[in-house]
């Protein structure tokens, strides 16, 4: 009886073993293709077809990415690339329906989102290699975040209140250095750490990382600072195992917040509508009273793409787009959208105790936990469930640094896979 | 098409639950699990501690994943790591240090299977049955199957392909020259030098070895050349035996030292009046058995070699006591 009941065990793992490539292309060319329609066919004008183009070349684009790294890197693992492209593809399908020319900027993010992802993926591979960069990235990337701060502050001026965007070519496209740094700072926070148990480098890291979070606070960057520091705490835990210190750092954050309200009260104004957004609904509380308004006419299955309100109110293709994606594609796809990013940590968890290195295993935990923290801030934030930052939404907010910097995270999730290095591992 | 978008709306979300309950399902069933790479074999009591994730860390702290509970090892003593060229074993600031074969580690040290690791006085052997590790280096263009860059220690099951233990590239069948044992080739250089007292058993052993040899007994050198069971991977425990190749009669060599001689005193009686009455001694040094001639008429060689000093048994060789003619095997784990 035990072993009937092991062999279907065995037979099971065999058959789930790896993704079910072919199949779930499949299902997710038609359900880009369902997402595509009403894009093309909206209203009494005539057909998009440049829209049109542009999504069926994304939906080609899979078929040939994912038949390329099979057939020539013998890869078999594909479940975050899918989930990547399924939340990739809503992206784009609300990008679409804004206009033709936000679309081909969202999907040229994307491409180049998976360039880096591929090339992150291959330098990973070598750990060797990861120690030998890891000082001079951290010395590069906080001098780069130091410098556009400057840059910004003092050249370019305050966009939406904060000093984190650097527009380039006149207004063609911007850059938000602070997206970038995130690769590093998780980069450089699993490679300092040399073998387990050991303290050497954490001073040096844990230098960058005040550094890092405290830039960012002189931008007025206080979703992508909590962020960050959230991401410290985890790292911070993943390398000592140790409760306590955790414990400890987190009551120094909390009163250095409370001495930060206390000497700069400004600060604390910019969080004062949490919670009373109903009192300020036309004014500070604006956009998220909109969301949870325009979020439950939605319904179940929504009103239909290029169909809602929220898509009328500032930043709603960025900070809101969960809430037009809620109202326009319905409460389902939403309750999808917050899976996959469930689905992200469930792989990193997975993959972390099996993974080659230490390293692999405390960046993968920590790149997921990156995502979600930016994911629940976002989420929360437009729910007022937290305070409203203005962080963007992985893979779904238009905006390429963003964009970039999401597929950059999940090729440190992949690389913690033994399946990820086929020729190297055995799995 | 208005209709065909009205369904989609409804479509949608079960395909989108579909493409993530597919995503999800290889994660939950079919996710390599935690596998046995390696072990560490205590010296003393032969018990052994897997090796079951790329870093072990190893200690007299609950947090470690191999906790020792011997005063003498530190809380956080060592870290035992796959890197992709190798196994390493860190030394984690211990107060005790760590020593591979007797030489002790600053940093860090490459360890090989095979090798003994001392931690805090604590001696280990350290034995890999499944290398995670598919191929170091470039890719080589011939066409041979992908080869484990270590002796992988079969003693123990290993689920790693066969085709993955190592091969002597020879044209010799594959299972046949896997090191089963511990034979002069993989056996772990020995340091003598650092405890005065001991006489230097390996320099002469070189010397003798650069001699040609001539053995003194040349019928049974077909010996097979391990017991069959090891060749079918199980793990068995053997004791070192020296075995008459002629009557099969075998005689296990237990405790640290054993007297060879005619007298009924003797722990290994031989009754050929060649044999002296007190013949020769075996004595445990802390690298294996050695024979010692105990000026005896007609002398004691070993493969041919009339003993003089003491010298180190290796597997295979050839005891000779008068015209007594033992082979001296060394079983599994050298001594327990």
């Amino acid at each position: 009886m035990k072993q009937t009941k092991m062999r279907r065990a065995d037979r099971l793992r065999k058959k789930y073993r790896y993704v079910d490539r072919g199949f779930v292309l499949l299902l997710l060319t038609v359900f880009q293709l369902l997402c595509l329609l009403p894009v093309v066919f909206s209203g009494d004008d005539a057909p998009h077809t440049k829209s049109a183009v542009l999504l069926l070349g994304y939906i080609a684009f899979e078929w040939l990415y994912v038949g390329v790294v099979h057939a020539f890197l013998k890869k078999t693992n594909f479940e975050l690339e899918f989930i990547a492209f399924f939340l990739s593809g809503l992206g784009l399908t609300v990008a679409a329906s804004v206009s033709e020319r936000t679309l081909l900027k969202q999907e040229v993010a994307v491409l180049l989102g998976i360039i880096v992802f591929d090339v992150l993926l291959w330098f990973l591979k070598d750990v060797r290699r990861v120690m030998a960069v890891r000082f001079p990235l951290a010395v590069a990337s906080l001098g780069v975040l130091a410098l556009s701060f400057v840059y910004i502050r003092f050249v370019v001026g305050a966009i939406n209140g904060a000093y984190n965007w650097i527009v380039v070519g006149n207004g063609l496209f911007s850059i938000q250095p602070a997206e970038f740094v995130k690769i590093a700072f998780i980069f450089v926070g699993a490679a300092s750490l040399d073998k387990l148990l050991t303290s050497k480098n954490i001073y040096l890291y844990i230098l960058f990382a005040m550094g890092c979070i405290g830039v960012l606070f002189l931008m007025k960057d206080f979703g992508t600072a909590l962020i960050f520091f959230a991401t410290f705490v985890i790292i911070a835990f993943l390398r000592s195992g140790d409760v306590r210190s955790i414990l400890f750092v987190s009551a120094a954050a909390a009163l250095g917040a409370v001495l930060i309200v206390y000497f700069k009260p400004y600060v604390a104004n910019r969080f004062a509508v949490y919670r009373h957004v109903w009192e300020h609904v036309d004014t500070t509380g604006y956009q998220q009273v909109r969301t949870l308004i325009y979020a439950v006419s939605g319904g179940l299955q929504g009103l239909g793409i290029g169909q809602g309100r929220l898509r009328y109110v500032a930043a709603s293709t960025t900070d809101l787009i969960f809430g037009v994606i809620s109202e326009e594609l319905g409460l389902l796809i939403a309750f999808a959208i917050v899976v996959s990013f469930a689905l992200i940590a469930v792989y990193a968890i997975r993959t972390a105790r099996s993974a080659p290195s230490s390293f692999y295993a405390i960046s993968a935990c920590a790149a997921a936990s990156m995502l979600l923290i930016q994911t629940a801030l976002n989420i929360f934030g437009i729910t007022d469930l937290l305070p409203l930052t203005g962080v963007t939404l992985p893979f779904l907010s238009q905006g390429g640094s963003s964009m970039i910097c999401s597929w950059a995270l999940f090729a440190f999730i992949k690389a913690a896979d033994v399946r990820s290095y086929p020729e190297l591992f055995r799995a | 098409m208005s209709a065909v978008i009205a369904v989609s709306r409804w479509v949608l979300p079960f395909l989108a639950l579909i493409i993530l309950g597919k995503c999800l399902l290889p994660l939950l069933l079919g996710h390599p699990k935690e596998k046995t790479y390696g072990y560490l074999i205590d010296n003393i009591d032969g018990e052994r501690y897997a090796l079951n994730m790329w870093e072990t860390s190893i200690g007299r702290s609950k947090g470690c994943d191999i906790m020792i509970g011997y005063p003498t090892v530190s809380r956080f003593q060592a870290v035992i790591s796959r890197r992709v060229d190798g196994w390493y074993v860190f030394d984690l600031n211990s107060r005790s240090g760590i020593t591979v074969n007797d030489t002790e580690v600053e940093k860090k040290a490459r360890i090989q299977p095979g090798d003994t690791l001392t931690f805090g006085g604590a001696k280990f052997r350290f034995a890999v049955v499944n290398d995670p590790v598919i191929r170091v280096g470039k890719k080589k263009k011939s066409a041979a199957a992908p080869v484990s860059p270590q002796p992988v220690f079969s003693e123990f099951e290993s689920d790693a392909p066969q085709n993955a233990l190592p091969s002597n590239a020879k044209g010799t069948p594959k299972n046949a020259n896997a090191p089963l044992f511990y034979d002069a080739a993989h056996r772990p250089q020995l340091h003598f030098e650092r405890t005065g007292a001991k006489p230097d058993l390996l320099s002469e052993r070189k010397n003798r070895a650069a001699q040609p040899i001539t053995p003194a007994f040349t019928g049974q050198s077909q010996i097979e050349t391990a017991p069959r069971s090891a060749v079918q991977g199980r793990h068995v425990f053997s004791r070192p035996t020296l075995t008459n190749p002629t009557t099969k009669e075998t005689f296990m060599l237990t405790g640290n030292y054993i007297s060879v001689g005619r007298s009924r005193g003797c722990d290994l009686v031989l009754s050929s009046p060649s044999v002296s009455r007190r013949h020769a001694l075996l004595v445990l040094y802390e690298d294996g058995w050695a024979v010692q001639d105990s000026d005896s008429t007609y002398g004691t060689f070993l493969n041919g070699q009339r003993v003089t000093k003491p010298q180190l048994l290796f597997d295979g060789d050839t005891v000779q006591f008068g015209d007594e003619v033992l082979r001296f095997r060394a079983g599994k784990v050298g001594r327990v």
